[in-house]
């Protein structure tokens, strides 16, 4: 009784974070997508002689060590992280659906294949993967985008081929190929929708990682080039004016903290609504064995990890 | 538990193996020919007799599959080749590095674990408390902050204006402390989780319930029971942090002028010393895999369930 | 049971994790007093950007000039004003025809080893660099080094191809012509990979070294010179220039000396506060951009000359600089030797770059950011050592003021060794450059002109006199008419201006930044030795 008041009291509190995470990252793609006409400058127009200004009327947040607008710097440093960031999840989402569904639904050689494929890519941290794949491609945003789905897929590709293995066996489905149905048409019309809305919940909770990931990067000089915003490298733009001007690093990592902190509220929520959700149905899909909610929650544990893993 | 432990050593080998063919196939992704990129470093212009003598040497006309052998049977004898730009053996150069990197993570692995054991079990005893809240949000908060500039804040604030640290590079014990707190921050938040669910799952076990029927007392319960329960997983999860101790350390290296391989791969990556990036990817897989296999070992020993695991008994 | 077993493996664990803690941090660091011992006595600590490297004399990076002039001398020296002085030679006769130099050695000179400089160990050392002569080939005097003789036991000659005038500036050099002792040779006796030990003649012994952390010197007890007055001299790495700054202030070090290893930024904070005695040398050497004249855009002369006339100096000086480096309009200063040649500057001229852009067929069009031609977008490339803060600024800079011309530069911003094979390679529109100061200046640097793995030579290579360029070189190096010389210096420079192959930006400048308790800090002649000789530090 108590416990279950708890989790009443917990679960609206959750409802309100939710609210704000949301409110935090509409706000912030539209930032992202009207930054032209909100900013007031030019983000690359470099002013030498106004350079490392203090707040005014101007520059709301001041000017950098060229003398650019370090507010309209901040928000078009919005879009390269939400752009580039989306592109990746995009990219990932295509790829291990691709490559789960049929390694799945076909098995045989080509899942075994592909398994030890995962295995190899799964054993090491993905930040030196992902490392050693900018470092031979060359720096640069499309090697970094690039490098990011080849460490990210894996993970997706898994829990989807799990899905489908256990799809495959229901009893429904049997029944649809008994009656000649085609595997495209199962796969399109029977296996598809129960994958795609997991995997696009997933795939949105790993965002502020990969956020957090193209910063990383940006800071070590790897990722976006001069003269683009992006807020790692601004960061390290302001290493050298640390001491006499700190706000120029702290105003990013600000950027990228809310960011980022917004993303995994919002996929922390939608997590644990799938779970109140599966525990509801949870009967029906227990007794045909597994339900594809256990492949989210071990991912889930699996994701308690995956911070590290970036 | 001996038929477990060779189970997992042989499930090691095929993983080693797609590993280091991975590293190998790493230098034949590199837009120029490997042979070149080594002449230039030393000889530009260099005639194209020289760099079709360089491929011989290199060993470059021979199929694929005997170079990868060749360069196997080098690795495993921990030769490593060459570095294209200090031109010492990079094998020597990792080995130089390696300590700075290992003394950086073990540090922050014992500021992890002083860190998180309190938190994870506090978060947990006193679950939807206002102390949990707090835990709760410095956990997702550590998850959310880039280290590079939690690491700038704290030189700023400890270092800068409070003067109580050293700024940067490697020295005595004073100088780990700021590194291994920005690393350690860095990966606790997984930690604290994982021991907060594990334990309240257990709470509620039937012998758990059981004990407490008994009288036995509040703290016994907690530590002899529950914790015990709740702990392999996070051993688990502790073989795959070290690892991600390891690697985190190219982020903080860079930010503290810390002497390790994670501030020498960035610089090899800067300079394009294809080599180095290759050992790199070796040396950091093969721990890890290492770590990871030592951690589950460690954990069928304290917990006979996870030998099951396996799928060998139903 | 299970919990003792628990509790066993808990510990264990722990204990391993202790035990290899302590290994590791028990490495390197002499232990008591490690690190800051401010109270000894005679002790200067100052921070490098890198590691001083093996401390090999014949060759080049990772060896840290200052380190190499530390610890290694070589047959002459290079004095106030470019005066060549005696050092390990104590006279020397130059024949009629200006090819053989005889020089005689000091007396009893001892190594810091305790053995004796001998002319057959110079002869060693200069075989040894003669063997490895294609890794030297920039240098024109190693080509025109003929052999090398011993006469009597301190007494040497070297025969010379060609009459080539700057052979004792050259044989000042800190690289690669220093002298290396008997036990610093491999068994093999080359030089060419590595060296067994850092043995030197010089006033400095390195004592304790710990790779990318620090190196102790030590004074030399058998120098033959006048021995400093510093008992240790410290030199503690770090790599970030924020970092150096940071440990001035906390007083981690003494001194931050040098080109290029203090923002000027932070220098100028450093000297408003007042806590701090600050110095800047004359102009050391030039940093110019040098144009492709055989790439992309940049192959057209009206494009380089648009870029001369597009830059403000004049506001890099004033907002970047701080006045710390002059303002540059030649590729040489002109009191340099046959430097000295009338040429009229590019000013700074918005319209006329624009005109001269138009004129070459790049056009600004509608809709587009940047100036077309044929379809294809008017982008640069500029290739900076990120490791130079100077650089980096001037590079965006450059950019965002090229942006408002119409032209898109990108920016390639690489480590040393990638940097300097960019230059090699010569895939670069625009590339950082440094003159290299005295005793190079002028004649080493137009010496390498000639050189293909050269920036200089690359970015020339679209020139049509170029073999003319090349021809006119050898012949001032190897003339011994003055006058012919002076003419074809002057020949030389103004076609490289009318060119505009290279885009002078500054006069670059060493600076120090020390505490009060150091005293005697100065500038030498040679830009890249530190004044370790003269400094003095009051506990």
């Amino acid at each position: 009784m108590m416990r279950e008041r708890a989790l009443a009291v917990s679960r609206s509190s959750g409802h309100m974070t939710m609210a704000i995470a949301g409110t935090i990252v509409v706000l912030g793609a539209a930032a992202a997508i009207f930054a032209p006409y909100l900013a007031p400058h030019d983000p690359y127009e470099v002013d030498i002689v106004n350079k490392l200004q203090g707040s005014s009327w101007s520059y709301p947040l001041g000017t950098d060590h060229l003398g650019r607008c370090v507010l309209s710097r901040l928000l078009f440093g919005m879009r390269v992280s939400l752009g580039a960031s989306s592109l990746c999840i995009a990219l990932t989402f295509v790829i291990s659906l691709v490559l789960g569904m049929a390694s799945g639904y076909v098995g045989g050689w080509f899942d075994q294949l592909l398994m030890r494929v995962c295995d190899v890519l799964l054993a090491f941290p993905k930040l030196i993967l992902a490392l050693a794949l900018v470092g031979t491609l060359g720096a640069g945003m499309s090697n970094l985008i690039l490098a990011i789905v080849i460490v990210q897929w894996v993970s997706y590709a898994r829990i989807i081929r799990g899905m489908v293995q256990s799809l495959k066996t229901q009893d429904y489905i049997l029944a649809a190929r008994l009656a000649g149905t085609s595997h495209a048409r199962i796969l399109l019309r029977h296996i598809a929708p129960f994958v795609l809305p997991q995997m696009v919940i997933l795939l949105a909770v790993d965002l502020g990682k990969v956020i957090l990931l193209i910063s990383e990067f940006s800071f070590l000089g790897l990722g976006v080039q001069a003269p683009a915003a992006e807020w790692g490298m601004m960061i390290n733009d302001s290493r050298p004016y640390m001491l006499d001007h700190p706000a120029l690093m702290l105003y990013p990592g600000l950027m990228i903290f809310v960011t980022v902190m917004a993303f995994n509220k919002l996929g922390d929520g939608f997590r644990d609504q799938l779970d109140v959700q599966a525990a509801n149905k949870g009967r029906g899909w227990k007794r045909n064995g597994s339900g594809s909610s256990r492949f989210i929650r071990s991912k889930s544990k699996h994701s308690a990890l995956d911070k590290q893993q970036m | 538990m001996a038929g477990y432990v060779l189970r997992r050593l042989i499930g090691v080998i095929p993983v080693l193996a797609g590993l280091s063919l991975l590293s190998f196939l790493l230098l034949h992704l590199v837009p120029v020919d490997p042979a070149e990129a080594a002449l230039n470093l030393s000889n530009p212009g260099a005639s194209e007799e020289a760099v079709q003598a360089l491929r011989e040497e290199m060993g470059l006309h021979e199929p694929i599959l005997a170079q990868y052998g060749t360069w196997l049977y080098k690795a495993v004898q921990l030769d490593f080749g060459t570095s294209l730009v200090s031109h010492q053996p990079v094998g020597q150069e990792l080995g130089q590095y390696l300590p700075a990197t290992l003394q950086l993570a073990l540090s922050a692995l014992l500021l992890l674990l002083v860190m998180s054991l309190p938190l994870g079990i506090l978060s947990a005893v006193y679950k939807g408390s206002w102390l949990d809240r707090v835990i709760q949000f410095i956990v997702v908060s550590a998850a959310s902050v880039p280290s590079f500039w939690i690491g700038f804040l704290l030189i700023y604030l400890v270092s800068m204006q409070l003067n109580l640290l050293p700024l940067m590079g490697r020295g005595d014990w004073t100088h780990l402390v700021l590194p291994s707190s920005t690393l350690a921050l860095a990966y606790a938040s997984p930690l604290i989780r994982l021991l907060r669910t594990g334990i309240l799952e257990h709470q509620h076990q039937p012998y758990i319930q059981a004990a407490r029927l008994r009288g036995i007392s509040n703290p016994k319960r907690m530590g002899k029971y529950v914790l015990k329960s709740a702990l392999p997983p996070v051993i688990t999860a502790l073989g795959i942090t070290i690892g991600h101790l390891l690697a985190g350390t190219v982020i903080v290296e860079s930010v503290f002028a810390w002497p390790g391989v994670g501030r020498y791969l960035v610089e090899s990556v800067a300079n394009r010393d294809y080599p180095v990036i290759q050992s790199y990817v070796l040396l950091m897989g093969t721990m890890f895999i290492l770590l990871n296999l030592a951690a589950d070992l460690m954990c069928a020993a304290l917990d006979p369930r996870s030998r099951l695991k396996e799928g060998v008994l139903p | 049971m299970k919990f003792k077993r628990l509790s066993m493996t808990l510990m264990l664990l722990v204990a391993m994790m202790t035990a290899v803690g302590c290994v590791s941090s028990s490495d390197g660091q002499p232990k008591g007093k490690s690190t800051e011992s401010k109270a000894e006595e005679g002790l200067l600590t100052m921070s490098w950007n890198k590691d001083i490297g093996p401390l090999n004399p014949h060759l080049y990076a990772p060896n840290e000039w200052f380190a190499q002039a530390m610890v290694y001398e070589s047959l002459v020296n290079y004095g106030e004003n470019g005066k060549i002085e005696p050092s390990l030679a104590e006279s020397w006769e130059i024949s009629e025809d200006g090819k053989t130099y005889t020089f005689h050695l000091r007396q009893g000179v001892l190594f810091s080893d305790g053995t004796a400089l001998t002319a057959n160990q110079v002869k060693r050392n200069f075989d040894a660099v003669l063997q490895n002569a294609k890794r030297h080939d920039w240098l024109e005097l190693i080509a025109e080094m003929k052999q090398v003789e011993v006469v009597d036991e301190h007494t040497i000659k070297i025969e010379f191809n060609n009459p080539y005038y700057p052979v004792l500036q050259e044989l000042s050099l800190i690289r690669p012509l220093r002298i290396l002792g008997d036990a610093g040779f491999p068994e093999d006796g080359s030089t060419a990979e590595q060296i067994k030990a850092p043995i030197g003649t010089g006033p400095w012994v390195l004592k304790a070294y710990k790779k990318d952390e620090y190196a102790l010197f030590v004074p030399n007890e058998h120098y033959w010179g006048t021995k400093p007055k510093l008992k240790q001299v410290k030199v503690k790495v770090i790599p970030d220039a924020q970092a150096r700054v940071m440990a001035l202030q906390k007083g981690d070090i003494d001194l931050i000396f040098g080109s290029g290893q203090l923002s000027p930024d932070s220098f100028k904070s450093l000297q408003d506060s007042g806590n701090y005695q600050t110095a800047i040398s004359s102009s050391v050497s030039t940093r110019v951009l040098a144009i492709h004249s055989n790439k992309g855009a940049t192959a057209d002369l009206r494009v380089r000359q648009a870029l001369e006339h597009a830059l403000n100096k004049q506001l890099l000086i004033d907002h970047v600089f701080y006045g710390i480096e002059r303002k540059a309009d030649t590729l040489f200063a002109l009191e340099l030797p046959y430097s000295n040649v009338a040429l009229p500057p590019y000013d700074y001229d918005m319209e006329k770059a624009k005109q001269l852009l138009d004129d070459a067929g790049w056009k600004t069009e509608a809709g587009q950011a940047f100036r077309m031609k044929d379809g294809e977008s008017l982008r640069l490339q500029l290739a900076y050592n990120s490791e130079e803060h100077v650089q980096k600024a001037v590079a965006e800079f450059m950019q965002g003021e090229m942006r408002k011309l119409g032209i898109e530069i990108e920016l390639i911003g690489e480590e040393y060794q990638t940097h300097v094979q960019r230059q090699k390679e010569g895939s670069f529109n625009l590339i950082f450059s440094e003159t290299w100061g005295v005793p190079y200046d002028p004649h080493s640097v137009v010496a390498s002109m000639r050189e293909p793995s050269h920036a200089d030579y690359q970015a020339q290579s679209g020139l049509a006199m170029k073999p003319e360029i090349d021809q006119w070189i050898t012949e001032a190096l190897i003339s011994t008419s003055e006058a012919r010389r002076a003419e074809l210096y002057k020949q030389l420079l103004t076609t490289l201006h009318e060119q505009a192959v290279y885009l002078p930006i500054s006069f670059t400048t060493h600076t120090a930044v020390y505490h009060d308790r150091v005293s005697k800090v100065e500038f030498l002649p040679m830009q890249y030795e530190i004044p370790f000789h003269s400094i003095e530090v009051r506990p």
